[in-house]
């Protein structure tokens, strides 16, 4: 059904495009968010090469994925859950307090690239129950305090006994 | 430079209609990046729960509208996320909706 409908509003050289079952908000069944290209230049993201970002702390070897990559103007964070940021312990607990981890996490990562929270552009949030939006919210208020980044939260089932996971786009 | 885009029409400001500490969009290095959507009225913020097709339906036409007000539009997507439901996706119990489980589309 949604394949169908996607065809007709997006016939041609139709964009990368992930899919999946999660919890959504107030009973919705479908939520999309899109990435489109503003202008007609090629995104800086397209013309310049990819530079891995991984501070001392952050590497995790055997760990498939790299914490950020810098491509053209923007900072892609992989999906950071609640850890100690001296030892790479997970640091889990309730939502609140995982919230608050990875934030204070992203904010460093991110200072680590040479960009900050202020300059983030989108975040994704995935909470393992929609019932405990609102205690992401709350704190998430503390560290976007004026002209939030465009988000999208949903519910999803994490990973290793975490709660929440939160990646981000920001300017370098 | 970073840019907040305002909602082009009062429905599509989820922060002013629902608290979501959120902005419609951000354009950013030659990108626009939406927030999540989901099937609201586009002039008064209701909520427009239908099936799959129509609530999906109700999003590109929201999507259209926010897209325009950037100068941008759906000819120039270069990245989707859809997320649906478990509900509608599976038969699932009511213990398993709240164990879901990201799935890859087919």
């Amino acid at each position: 059904m949604l394949n169908r409908l996607y065809r007709q509003y997006v016939p041609n050289a139709p964009p990368a495009r992930t899919v999946m079952s999660v919890q959504i908000e107030a009973g919705f069944k479908v939520m999309l968010d899109v990435v489109a290209a503003a202008e007609t230049r090629r995104p800086a993201a397209m013309m310049y090469p990819r530079q891995v970002i991984e501070p001392g702390g952050w590497r995790r070897p055997g760990l498939s994925l790299s914490p950020a990559i810098r491509a053209g103007e923007f900072i892609f964070l992989s999906g950071l859950t609640a850890t100690d940021p001296a030892t790479g312990a997970p640091a889990r607990g309730t939502v609140a307090a995982e919230t608050r981890q990875i934030l204070t996490n992203m904010g460093e990562l991110l200072a680590a690239a040479g960009s900050s929270l202020a300059k983030a552009v989108k975040v994704n949030a995935f909470i393992y129950s929609m019932l405990e939006y609102e205690n992401v919210n709350s704190v998430y208020r503390e560290f976007f305090p004026a002209d939030p980044p465009a988000r999208t939260i949903c519910g999803a089932g994490l990973i290793g006994g975490h709660k929440v996971e939160i990646e981000c786009v920001a300017l370098a | 430079m970073r840019e907040v885009i305002p909602a082009p029409v009062p429905g599509l400001d989820l922060r002013r209609e629902y608290g979501h500490h959120q902005s419609p969009a951000i354009r950013a290095g030659g990108m626009v990046f939406c927030s999540g959507m989901v099937a609201i009225d586009p002039q008064n913020g209701e909520r427009q729960h239908g099936t799959v097709t129509s609530e999906a339906r109700r999003i590109f036409e929201k999507l259209k509208l926010l897209l325009a007000s950037t100068g941008s539009s759906l000819d120039r997507l270069v990245q989707v996320h859809a997320t649906a439901s478990s509900t509608t996706c599976s038969t699932a119990s009511t213990d398993n909706m709240f164990r879901m489980r990201r799935r890859p589309a087919p």
